[in-house]
């Protein structure tokens, strides 16, 4: 089965038509903790729980790839003190604003991303990088030990439920990076600061953007280069950015990003998160076969202007499988088959991950993905 | 990478002229990918 399935992931790559449409979506940990009954908080700290947990989901919801992925664990950002990643009461590991780079640091940021990170940066955001030197050596020291033991031991359960299920050997999540623009957004000046800087401080938001570009591209490097293996790059601010800010802004260093991957042989795979339409013809411009999985939008528009060169995937709306009954949940699903799939360049997957067990109806989803596994031929 | 927090192979066997022909060939893959781990890890905390 792993081989059949694999082989429908490399069609689409190799820009073949496959048997059928491939499915791949996956459920975000607490989704598969919720959905085991599990209790949010103990089963994200005791992750030798996780393997059960994630084995049903699994069990029950069709996908030709692992429909699991989880990477943020609580020790680690609770070891460093981590103000951006905070688990709440509830057991959500939580991403409030924050601000770690100040607007009158730009110069130290552009004069040197790395050490900017290091000696401000970082402090700010890790209570416990914020010490004394051997304070907060030992503190970074815990905390990369429980980083790899963590990832080591998902890592672990992954190789598990691929032999034991069958998944296809393709890993879309091989390597993770940011566009550089949503890098400085998002951490360092915080979604309201970016927007501030862009009318305040223009060159130097485009000068900092420049200056994150390479680390953006080393993070996103995997140690082998494969065109079955892609470096998983959510996109956040362009939606948010008047077109002629994100020409200047987004665009240019998240071309030259997703160019210099593709250069050293890895694909990328987008999280095109929100609306993008305004920006079809520029992402035409990435290299051929970037997978873009889309959020919201027009999937004809998408497929008309980007699906011969591109990747097509996501659009299968979650909140219609809350809402709707089983047969317009199918139906929604029919709908977009025949959009997308006709050329082939298609991989199916809803438009977000599902984040909760409330967020859907589960039977709802089971008939949708088992309707695409049994009837997206082609 | 202009820094001084993260080092390829090449500049920490410039600083350490004690590290001989031999030894330099299996320490290499190991410093680097240590140096390359701490980095993605660096990297990650605020990805």
């Amino acid at each position: 089965m792993a081989r059949e399935r694999t082989q429908l992931f490399r069609d689409v790559i190799d820009g073949n038509i496959p048997k059928r449409v491939p499915v791949c979506v996956s459920f975000s940990i607490e989704f598969a903790i919720q959905y085991a009954g599990k209790n949010l908080a103990e089963a994200q700290w005791d992750t030798g729980q996780l393997e059960e947990i994630f084995d049903q989901i699994c069990r029950d919801f069709y996908s030709d790839l692992l429909p699991v992925n989880a990477f943020r664990f609580p020790s680690f950002y609770k070891l460093l003190g981590a103000r951006n990643f905070v688990m709440s009461s509830n057991g959500f590991l939580q991403h409030p604003e924050v601000e770690g780079l100040l607007q009158e640091e730009y110069d130290d940021f552009i004069a040197s991303p790395y050490n900017c990170i290091i000696e401000k940066i970082l402090p700010r955001l890790y209570t416990e990088l914020d010490t004394d030197a051997a304070t907060r050596a030992l503190a970074l020291a815990k905390a990369f030990k429980a980083f790899h033991d963590e990832m080591g031991n998902a890592v672990m359960i992954y190789g598990r439920l691929n032999q034991k299920y069958g998944y296809a050997d393709i890993n879309l999540f091989a390597g993770f990076t940011e566009a550089p623009f949503d890098f400085v957004a998002d951490q360092l000046r915080g979604f309201k600061g970016i927007s501030t800087d862009i009318r305040r401080v223009p060159d130097k938001v485009e000068a900092a953007v420049d200056a994150a570009t390479p680390l953006m591209i080393k993070a996103g490097l995997q140690p082998f280069a494969s065109k079955y293996n892609a470096t998983f790059i959510p996109l956040h601010m362009a939606p948010f950015m008047r077109t002629k800010d994100f020409e200047r802004f987004y665009w240019p260093s998240f071309k030259k990003l997703v160019d210099a991957l593709a250069e050293a042989g890895h694909p990328s795979y987008l999280f095109v998160e929100h609306d993008w339409m305004r920006y079809l013809d520029h992402l035409y411009e990435l290299p051929a076969g970037t997978i873009m999985r889309f959020e919201y939008g027009d999937p004809k528009l998408v497929k008309e202007k980007l699906g011969d060169k591109h990747i097509i995937s996501g659009f299968y709306p979650v909140a219609l499988l809350k809402t709707g009954t089983r047969q317009q949940c199918i139906d929604k699903a029919k709908e977009i088959i025949d959009i997308l799939a006709p050329g082939g360049r298609y991989i199916f997957d809803f438009d977000k991950v599902p984040i909760t067990l409330d967020s859907l109806n589960v039977e709802n989803a089971r008939a949708v993905l088992d309707y695409v596994a049994a009837n997206a031929g082609y | 990478m202009n820094t001084k927090y993260y080092k390829t192979w090449e500049q920490y066997l410039a600083e350490h002229p004690e590290i001989d022909e031999k030894q330099a060939q299996v320490m290499k893959p190991k410093m680097q990918g240590y140096e390359d781990m701490m980095f993605s890890f660096i990297m990650f905390l605020l990805m």
